[in-house]
């Protein structure tokens, strides 16, 4: 009888034993990154790409990325107030470096708890203006906010007029 | 649903081991055996061993039991835990103390004058602890710039917490000296309630360690060494000349 239930108890113990991981899905909204789409600063409706646009966070060793493109999804340094970025134009060569540096503004920061795998994440606000250039420009001529808060990469919150 | 019909399962077996202890109590009383207590109190080993060699972990529990008859043991245990954790990108302390209260059923038969045990227990357990968020990474499908925050925003200590959950255990005793015992016991613990924190999660109790999202079920393990009280209550009908 003993033997039986030791059995039973043992088995059961083996049953509810297994744990299943936790994984933070693909799907899983993290902390959004900046939507920016580039716009004909002549005819400030239509959409007008970028050409060979190399794009680096000053405080970094490595470019972001390299694009010829109308939108950009570009990621904040959320530990501040505000991101500065290097828009190196493809023109650049290695002795001479041609950039816009434009400083993103986001004052407004919060965060939320999502899940064990998730962690937290965040969600912020576009300052006014939401642009400030940094040193000399050549091809960036101003910029309109089209979503102050950025809460998700569904649609376009900065507009860039070149 | 499949787990809960388990857990039934499995209490009621318990139940009826409780029901299987009484009819021979009353046999015992037949004999004209008087019944006796006997209080043990212990130390988990493990604990202590993990706060001396682990720097994020500081932990004490102490156990005790009560035998009733042959079979049957009132136990407890309480402790004490205060750990630092990194759960993917967030880093953690955990600090609270927790009790569990129930019973173990002894299913060895001795041979006279031993007095080891081969038992199965249950318990109800809860604890009260609070979590503090040392810092966390904001959680960003790309990292070209993470970002780390160490104070202010959702850093910082939360309200304190209740969780409760039962224990189903298995475990051994054994006499290794007059009136001392070392014994491990393997635990599985099943969540009844777990209440969140604001803006954080219940990632950790004392006593129940890891809690997931998904999952309600836990486990541990400890390791004691207990010493028998030298006194013993008597109930019932004196025998003279003892």
């Amino acid at each position: 009888m003993a033997r039986v239930l030791l059995f039973i108890f043992c088995l059961s113990l083996l049953c509810i034993g297994c744990e299943k991981d936790d994984i933070c899905n693909e799907g899983t909204p993290g902390t959004p990154r900046l939507i920016v789409r580039f716009y004909d600063s002549e005819n400030p409706t239509s959409l007008k790409s970028v050409e060979n646009i190399s794009l680096q966070e000053i405080n970094q060793d490595n470019i972001y990325r390299s694009f010829s493109s109308d939108s950009i999804a570009i990621p904040m340094d959320l530990s501040k107030t505000f991101t500065r970025y290097a828009f190196i134009l493809s023109s650049s060569t290695a002795s001479v470096t041609l950039a816009d540096t434009l400083q993103f503004n986001h004052p407004y920061r919060n965060d939320r708890y999502s899940r064990r795998a998730c962690g937290f994440s965040a969600e912020y606000t576009l300052g006014q203006p939401a642009i400030t250039t940094i040193g000399s420009i050549t091809w960036y001529v101003n910029s309109s906010i089209k979503l102050d808060t950025i809460r998700n990469e569904e649609q376009a919150h900065l507009a860039i007029y070149h | 649903m499949k787990s809960k019909h388990i857990w039934l399962f499995t209490i009621s077996l318990l139940l009826s081991l409780f029901a299987f202890s009484q009819k021979q109590a009353k046999d015992s009383i037949k004999e004209k055996v008087p019944k006796t207590f006997a209080l043990r109190v212990g130390l988990d080993l493990i604990k202590p061993a993990r706060t001396q060699f682990e720097e994020d972990y500081q932990g004490l529990e102490l156990v005790g039991d009560l035998q009733l008859n042959r079979r049957v043991f009132i136990a407890a245990e309480i402790g004490s835990e205060k750990r630092t954790q990194q759960s993917e990108q967030i880093n953690f302390t955990t600090k609270g103390s927790y009790i569990k209260a129930g019973v173990d059923y002894n299913f060895f038969n001795n041979w006279k004058g031993m007095n080891n045990a081969l038992f199965v227990g249950v318990r109800l357990a809860r604890s009260l602890h609070t979590h503090t968020v040392n810092n966390y990474t904001l959680y960003a499908l790309n990292q070209y710039l993470p970002v780390t925050t160490t104070e202010g925003f959702l850093t910082g200590e939360r309200e304190q917490l209740s969780t409760g959950w039962l224990e189903f255990l298995f475990g051994i005793k054994v006499q290794l000296l007059p009136n001392f015992y070392a014994g491990i016991s393997l635990r599985t613990h099943a969540l009844l309630s777990n209440a969140q924190p604001q803006d954080f999660g219940n990632l950790y109790a004392p006593g129940f360690n890891r809690i997931t999202d998904d999952n309600k079920f836990g486990g541990s393990i400890n390791y004691t060494l207990s010493y028998s009280l030298p006194f013993r209550f008597k109930k019932g009908k004196k025998i003279k000349n003892q």
